[in-house]
């Protein structure tokens, strides 16, 4: 280690020693606050993609057959208006086909090991691109921290390792850095990292009102009264998919007799 | 690079890997307009309303809330809270909360299974719905009477009557069979309804035949027309072979000797 620290320490060396401290709490904080968005973000994703294979891809038939009604209707008993029903409807479905088809229903259910937890906030202190050097080391901290993101999600424990290993932290201080320049760096490093747990703060309370946090609230609490609030929505659409269906029957058989 | 270049790579790259919920808006707002109009809301609201009415003495409203308790919806499932509900509703002369407390009775659900409990309640409704079925001009106590009323609202499509029809008939199959082999017209007319309807027992067309018949030919009065009445309209319904066993199983039937009561 440079800046030798001698046993009367000149004003300077006494705040770096201060700052070095801070600059260790922030990263603990910031690793707690990064394990935290990183978490509910990936039970939020968890509870979607549930959310859309049991629930989702009901409403897509409900809207299927909702569509071919319209479909029905309009050769019934053609308009200009009828028409635009029909198309609309049609385009109503398409897209709930898509959103509960595509790539958000396939994250499974999430149940991360405290040692998973352990890793990703031992990862985060070390690697976070907010407390990088220079641009070079930002931008292999970024991609590490990217990586790591992706493996906690996944719940790869061996990834995370993997990353730890590789990703070879340099010494604290650059050669032939004096302890002027150190001190900079290190205050802009304490800057940076209160400003980026500033904004997972803002982050994690966006998330906190967005639809799929409040949707997983209700699920959350109606469990606690002994419910099962996508059981319940299942059966409401399934009572609504049987209610088209047979509007639907009704009126290919009016469509027949017209014939 | 500046300190504000270096946050924004930051945010981008830490949002990229994830998808939440920019694909499904429409979906999700959906589940939440759903979950909170037709699951959550509705069903809670609906019984802390009956729980204040039940609470004030509305008979309606207590049979509600036993129901509730009774079927574990909107409340955890509780019989000895349902009881407490349909006892309180029985006592104010509600047919459905007699009849329901006559089935807990003899099932035996939250309290020990106690015949002659369920056949008070029974008779409790039956009373009740005599006085409802007098409207439709029908008197009488008689327990024959009784039956005859239930069944005449039962026709006349009183739901309750209906419900109350069932649990009474099955209550009193072992007596109407009983009778019904020792040669009473009117229990051999019964039990052949019974097996004709199949609600209180398996539905038999032979044996309905063979009851009809046997209530037709051994009849001097009442049931002699019904009897033959019912027979031919079950006749109606069942082929060559089974009319010919019915015939046959009503000339080798015997009456049992009467029992002394």
């Amino acid at each position: 280690m440079s800046g030798q620290i001698t046993r009367r320490l000149k004003p300077e060396e006494e705040e770096l020693l201060r700052k070095r401290e801070e600059l260790i709490a922030i990263r603990a904080t910031l690793a707690e606050r990064e394990l935290e968005l990183v978490d509910f973000r990936s039970q939020l994703a968890a509870f979607e993609g549930r959310y859309l294979r049991q629930v989702g891809t009901l409403y897509a038939e409900l809207d299927e057959w909702k569509a071919r009604i319209s479909a029905l209707q309009a050769r019934l008993d053609p308009s200009t208006a009828a028409n635009a029903r029909a198309e609309e409807a049609r385009e109503q479905a398409r897209q709930t086909y898509e959103e509960a088809h595509g790539k958000a229903s396939e994250t499974q259910d999430y149940a991360p090991l405290p040692d998973l937890k352990s890793l990703f906030r031992e990862v985060a202190k070390r690697i976070h691109p907010d407390l990088s050097k220079d641009s070079g080391d930002l931008e292999r901290r970024t991609r590490f921290m990217a990586e790591a993101n992706r493996a906690y999600e996944a719940g790869d424990a061996e990834a995370l390792r993997r990353i730890l290993d590789e990703y070879q932290d340099g010494a604290d201080t650059l050669e032939g850095e004096g302890i002027g320049a150190e001190l900079i760096r290190i205050i802009r490093q304490i800057s940076l990292g209160k400003t980026r747990v500033a904004a997972i703060e803002r982050e994690l309370a966006t998330l906190r009102q967005s639809e799929i946090a409040l949707l997983k609230k209700q699920a959350e609490e109606s469990e606690q009264a002994g419910r099962d609030m996508l059981a319940e929505l299942e059966t409401a659409v399934r009572e609504q998919i049987e209610l088209a269906k047979r509007e639907y029957e009704a009126l290919a058989k009016q469509e027949v007799k017209t014939a | 690079m500046s300190d504000e270049t270096r946050l924004q790579v930051t945010a981008k790259d830490a949002d990229s890997s994830l998808s939440l919920s920019k694909v499904a808006p429409g979906l999700v707002a959906r589940g939440r307009r759903d979950a909170e109009g037709l699951v959550l809301r509705e069903p809670t609201d609906r019984l802390s309303k009956a729980r204040q009415l039940a609470e004030r003495g509305d008979a309606d409203a207590q049979y509600e809330l036993g129901e509730a308790y009774y079927e574990g919806q909107g409340v955890p499932r509780d019989y000895a809270e349902a009881l407490g509900w349909f006892r309180k509703a029985a006592d104010q002369f509600h047919l459905y909360a007699n009849t329901h407390l006559g089935n807990m009775y003899e099932r035996g659900e939250g309290v020990p299974a106690d015949r002659a409990e369920a056949v008070r309640y029974y008779s409790r409704a039956a009373d009740i719905a005599i006085a409802y079925c007098e409207s439709e001009g029908l008197r009488g106590w008689d327990p024959d009477w009784v039956m005859g009323a239930v069944d005449k609202g039962a026709e006349h499509g009183h739901t309750e009557a209906q419900v109350l029809a069932i649990a009474w008939q099955r209550l009193k199959l072992p007596e109407t069979r009983r009778r019904a082999e020792e040669g009473d017209d009117f229990a051999q007319w019964r039990l052949g309804h019974l097996y004709q309807k199949g609600e209180v027992v398996p539905q038999d067309y032979v044996l309905a035949h063979m009851w009809f018949n046997l209530s037709a030919s051994n009849s001097s009065g009442d049931y002699q027309g019904q009897g033959a009445k019912a027979r031919d309209e079950v006749a109606g319904k069942m082929t060559p072979g089974q009319i010919a066993e019915a015939q046959r199983l009503a000339r080798e039937w015997k009456p049992k000797p009467r029992l002394e009561t």
